[in-house]
């Protein structure tokens, strides 16, 4: 922009210097030059000028082109503003004045653009509303419109404009309160009259204050409006309609609404009053009402929510009491409390009124029902008679009552009710004929006075003093006679009708019937009761019984609690069981109690006395003398005579046999009642059964227990079967032989548990001994059996039948075996023995015989005869080395000649040495002994353990090859002497390591080697013998170590 | 040329009466050792072998099994001499073909009638 103010200024400035400089040129060139000099610079000049004024005017148009072109643009922009185009930009960019401008231009552009569309998104708006919207001003002219106004009461905007309100609304008043929303009607362009509901909201704009109205087409409200009345007018017609009276009453018991019955009734409007002051004509709420038992319903309703139904006492505006059923309904407000109560209410007075009418005639009626239904409802008379005086005196409003029953000559008062018992005792006996009850039960009237104190008839009455006034007196009747009388009384006047009289009397004939069955019943009852009890008891000492012969064990426990149980129950001073021995006599069984000088069992009476005792049994009779003393027939044992009086002996019989019997003493004289003789009866059959049974069973008890306890003793299993092959006994020695409890195995098959492990499988074979047995002969076989528990046996099986001692049917088998695992073992042992012993003497008898027979036949002689004999001579030796060593086992295991003290090592060790050399030498053998710590107090058979260690250096050289080396090393360990031995020889065969030591055994080498087979099991004899341990390590190819540890102090086994 | 009698025991004694007793008929050769029995078997190819069983390191039974199970062998004859219990071992022997048992103790005189008797003196 300062370019361009530039270029103005110097072209404006070179214009002017041009202007101002060639004028006066000119004119001075004029002067001073000639014409023709003039003319030429003249020329000269104004080609100059023409020139100049080119350049100038081209310069004005390239700057008049600068300046009118942004111009142009910007008239263009203008042009489209005012035809309402916004949405452009002038896309000139200049830094000069004009770029300003237009860049001014844009952002108002763009501001008026925005405002446009907020504009019109407005305007739509209240395009779109459904609502008409009327803006008026301070002065109350429409100023503005909105499309739903024109759609819905047809006034065009212009013509609308600039009317004043009223001209449209039925009424303008509070329409500036803006409040509130007010109903209005407005006349549309038809000139309907359209009900709106109108607001206003109040706006100032530029000081101005307006109002804009918003309306509400309030036509389908008015319907509503008008349909709610209508309902509300039904309900009305239908509530006055109603003869009950209604009412809708609130929280604070005002009455909201009352029909036409209730207005009618009490004459004026109740609606706003309070019920309560018209209903009970109080001045607050009946519940603030202290001492009254009113059960207001309204407030029943509102506590509850359910509807009540009850009848209720009102006031009339006279204060006289009307009845009135009342029914009491919540009304629940929107918000789920009650909001009302609607109380229905009828007027029940008259109705009530007939019913007491009808409930007094109902009375007389009604009361003799009653009567004879509690008469009827029990047979017990103190609770009927109670009952009736009780109904009586409700009845007849009286104080208290009571029934006198006549008792031969006296009457005798069993029921009453309001007197005391002191009064009873002084009043309640009162013969016949005298007094009231007395001439009432004598003549059978009624008597009954309204005072008893005034009534000059009961002038001498008891009554006349006590307090009593109104009073009657009525005759029980019975069918014949008079049973007694009832009274009633009162300490207050009664007048009694006529009807009350007739009722009473009736009601006396009522209570007669009723006493006649009562008195029949209770007779029966007496009986029956009677009865019952005595089976009862029968029952009970039955189930003792029962208990007692059924829980006792023994026959010394049956027999003490069954005498304990009849000196209980038939309360006897003692009791005694006597029975008969072999030779007559009679023994005291049992005593119940202990009597001192009674010992039992002992001899009460020999056989040869004459007793009760011996009586009832020879003739099986119950013999009862009442007093022993003055008995003539029987003797009786000093004691029972000094202290008892009466007896009871009653035989003890178990079928037809008399086993004896029980013998009851008193102290007192006393006779046995037929029932307690019945019980006895009873109870001693019963007795005498069970001993007998008891007693058998004790028998078969002991028999049981002997055969058992022999069984056990016998060493041999023995076990039976019956018919079918169950086991039905089996002894201890089987037991143990099979590793199985008796109790498991009895009762089951013997097949599927005693000799499954046999290894001959008999079960089931013809060679069973017991199928064989079971068929009806012995048999015996022997098995090989492997038990549960792992052991091996050899059995010896015999069976026999066992055979009915009646019938000799056979009814099972009993097997026998006989465990020869031991012997088979011995047997075989004795036999490796021999065979082993054979073997070793064989080789050097076959030295001596053959060379014997050599020499003999001339085979040999000389020298060599000589060298034959010597060979013959050690083979001998060896024989003889060989038995002393057998006879040496068998004497250590004996413990025969054994001899304990020092034992020199030394000397053993210098002895194996030399016993050994010559062996030593022929294989090349390596042998070392040595000894650790001080071994010298050791203490133990010197020649066994020189023999120990000998055998064992034996062992060592003779199973192994040349080169051996065996080194002994003897230690004190302790208080024990540790003997190692080892070797680098063949080794034992793990195979026979279990087996060393065991006599004869002779493993792989013994194929290959002369021995016993006795040298290690010397050595554990010998180990054994001196309370030691011994303990082999060895491993085939490599060698033996042998271990032995001994107690020092030689502890001998 | 006097046939050859091949006596295999440990005991020193057996093998002398043997030798004593049957020098005037026949070769007698002795093995102590059972070691080295088969080998001299093999080596002699004697007429008759009378083999102890009960011998250390390799047994008479070995011995025996050996040599019927060897073709070249199996036909020599061989009297076991045994000092067990005679019918487990004559069993046995049998079993694994010896013609013989022997048992100790025995006569070398019936010992070399049985032997003449089997094979002869020449």
């Amino acid at each position: 922009m300062y370019r361009l103010k530039f270029i103005y200024v110097i072209l404006l400035v070179l214009f002017l210097v041009i202007g101002l400089t060639i004028t006066p040129l000119v004119f001075l060139l004029k002067v001073s030059l000639g014409k023709e000099l003039f003319n030429a610079v003249t020329e000269r000049l104004l080609i100059i000028t023409f020139y100049s004024l080119i350049l100038s005017f081209i310069l004005s148009l390239f700057i008049s082109r600068k300046i009118t072109r942004p111009l142009h643009i910007l008239q263009e922009a203008a042009i489209k503003v005012r035809e309402g185009d916004y949405n452009f930009e002038i896309p000139y960019r200049a830094s000069d004045e004009f770029g300003e401008l237009i860049k001014t231009f844009n952002i108002m552009l763009r501001g008026l653009k925005e405002t446009t569309e907020e504009l019109k998104k407005k305007e739509s708006y209240i395009e779109s509303m459904t609502d008409p919207l009327i803006v008026i001003d301070d002065q109350k002219k429409i100023i503005d419109i909105n499309p739903a106004f024109t759609r819905l009461l047809g006034y065009e905007r212009k013509e609308i404009l600039g009317l004043r309100i009223e001209r449209l609304l039925s009424s303008i008043h509070g329409i500036e309160d803006i409040e509130k929303t007010i109903e209005v009607n407005l006349t549309s362009k038809t000139g309907e009259s359209i009900p709106f509901l109108i607001s206003a909201t109040p706006l100032t704009i530029y000081g101005s204050r307006f109002l804009i109205l918003t309306l509400k087409d309030f036509r389908e409200g008015l319907a509503l409006r008008e349909e709610i009345r209508l309902s509300r007018d039904y309900l009305e017609t239908i509530m006055n309609s109603i003869q009950d009276e209604l009412l809708v009453i609130d929280r604070d018991f005002r009455v909201i609404k009352a029909n036409d019955a209730v207005k009618k009734r009490i004459g004026v409007n109740p609606e706003g009053k309070f019920c309560y002051s018209i209903s009970h004509l109080l001045e607050r709420p009946c519940i603030y009402i202290e001492g009254k038992d009113i059960k207001c319903p309204l407030t029943m309703v509102f506590n509850t929510g359910r509807p009540f139904v009850t009848e209720h006492e009102h006031k009339d505006s006279s204060g006289k009491s009307r009845v009135y059923e009342i029914i009491a309904y919540p009304v629940t407000g929107e918000d789920g409390n009650i909001k009302n109560v609607i109380e229905f209410m009828r007027d029940i007075t008259e109705k009530k009124s007939i019913e007491e009418e009808l409930r007094k005639k109902n009375r007389e009626l009604g009361l003799l029902n009653e009567i004879s239904a509690l008469l009827s409802k029990s047979l017990r008379a103190e609770e009927i008679f109670n009952a009736v005086i009780e109904k009586l005196t409700d009845t007849f409003g009286m104080d208290g009552g009571g029934i006198f029953i006549l008792d031969k000559e006296t009457l005798v008062c069993r029921y009453h009710s309001g007197i005391s018992e002191e009064f009873v005792r002084q009043a309640g006996r009162v013969p016949l004929g005298i007094d009231i009850p007395g001439r009432v039960a004598q003549s059978g009237m009624v008597i009954t006075t309204p005072d008893v104190s005034k009534d000059k008839r009961l002038e001498r009455s008891i009554l006349r003093h006590s307090g009593i006034k109104g009073y009657c007196c009525i005759p029980i009747k019975g069918k014949e006679k008079i049973k007694g009388v009832f009274c009633l009384f009162s300490f207050k006047p009664h007048e009694w009708t006529v009807d009350d009289e007739d009722i009473l009397r009736a009601v006396g004939e009522l209570i007669g019937l009723a006493f006649e069955n009562i008195s029949l019943y209770e007779k029966g009852q007496t009986l029956y009761r009677t009865l019952k009890d005595k089976r009862q008891k029968e029952l009970e000492d039955l189930s003792i019984m029962v208990d007692i012969l059924s829980g006792t064990r023994g026959l010394d426990e049956l027999i003490e609690n069954s005498l304990l149980f009849i000196k209980e129950r038939l309360n006897t001073d003692l009791v005694a069981l006597i029975r008969p021995d072999n030779s007559g006599n009679l023994l005291l069984r049992r005593l119940i109690p202990s009597v001192h000088g009674f010992k039992e069992p002992t001899v009460l009476y020999a056989g040869n006395i004459s007793s009760q005792e011996g009586l009832s049994i020879k003739e099986s009779v119950i013999v009862q003398i009442r007093n022993i003393v003055q008995e003539p027939r029987f003797y009786y044992h000093e004691v029972l005579k000094g202290n008892y009086t009466s007896s009871l002996t009653i035989p003890l019989t178990s079928g037809e046999r008399t086993i004896g019997c029980l013998s009851l003493y008193s102290k007192t004289a006393r006779e046995f009642t037929e029932e307690e003789i019945h019980f006895l009866k009873i109870f001693s059959t019963v007795l005498g059964l069970a001993m007998e049974r008891s007693e058998s069973y004790e028998v078969l008890l002991r028999q049981e227990a002997l055969s058992t306890t022999i069984l056990d003793s016998i060493e041999d299993g023995v076990y039976t079967v019956d018919i079918d092959g169950y086991i039905s006994s089996m002894n201890r020695a089987a037991e143990e032989i099979f590793g199985l409890r008796r109790e498991r195995v009895i009762g089951k098959r013997c097949k599927d548990l005693i000799l499954h492990g046999a290894e001959k499988k008999l079960c089931g074979t013809d060679e069973c001994p017991l199928t064989i047995a079971l068929k009806g002969s012995g048999s015996s076989t022997e098995v090989e059996y492997i038990n549960p528990k792992g052991r091996r046996f050899i059995l010896q099986l015999s069976s026999l039948p066992l055979r009915d001692p009646a019938t000799g049917n056979i009814t099972g088998a009993v097997q026998v075996f006989r465990d020869v695992t031991r012997q088979k073992e011995l047997d075989r042992l004795k036999t490796e023995i021999i065979r082993s012993v054979s073997h070793e003497f064989r080789t050097p008898l076959t030295a001596i015989i053959g060379m014997a027979e050599m020499i003999l036949s001339g085979d040999v002689s000389g020298e060599r005869a000589k060298e034959y004999l010597n060979i013959m001579y050690k083979e001998g030796l060896r024989l003889s080395k060989m038995i002393s060593e057998l006879l040496d086992i068998s004497r250590i295991e004996k413990r025969e000649l054994f001899h304990i003290g020092p034992v020199d090592f030394k000397k053993i060790i210098e002895s194996i040495k030399e016993g050994f050399s010559d062996i030593i030498e022929k294989k090349s053998a390596l042998i070392a002994f040595r000894v650790e710590g001080d071994i010298s107090g050791f203490k133990g058979d010197e020649v066994r353990i020189e023999q120990m260690l000998r055998n064992l250096i034996d062992n060592s050289l003779t199973y192994s090859d040349k080169g051996v080396r065996v080194s002994m090393l003897l230690r004190r360990l302790n208080d024990r002497l540790e003997i190692t031995v080892k070797d680098t020889g063949w080794g034992i065969p793990e195979e026979d390591l279990s087996h060393i030591g065991e006599k004869f055994y002779r493993g792989r080498h013994g194929e290959r080697t002369k021995g016993t087979g006795l040298g290690l099991s010397l050595v554990k004899e010998i180990v054994k013998l001196h309370g030691g341990v011994l303990s082999i390590e060895s491993e085939l190819g490599k060698g033996t170590s042998i271990q032995i540890s001994l107690p020092f102090q030689g502890n001998v086994a | 040329m006097k046939k050859k009698i091949m006596v295999i025991d440990d005991e020193p004694f057996i093998s002398m009466m043997i030798e004593d007793k049957f020098k005037d008929n026949f070769q007698v050769l002795s093995i102590r050792d059972s070691t080295y029995a088969l080998d001299a078997i093999k080596r002699e190819r004697p007429d008759l072998i009378i083999l102890d069983w009960m011998m250390p390191r390799i047994s008479g039974l070995d011995i025996l099994k050996a040599i019927k199970a060897d073709p070249g062998l199996k036909d020599i004859p061989v009297f076991m001499l045994t000092a067990k219990g005679q019918e487990d071992d004559e069993l046995a022997g049998i079993k694994y073909g010896a013609e013989r048992y022997i048992t100790k103790p025995f006569s070398p005189k019936e010992l070399l009638e049985l032997v003449i008797e089997r094979i002869g003196r020449d």
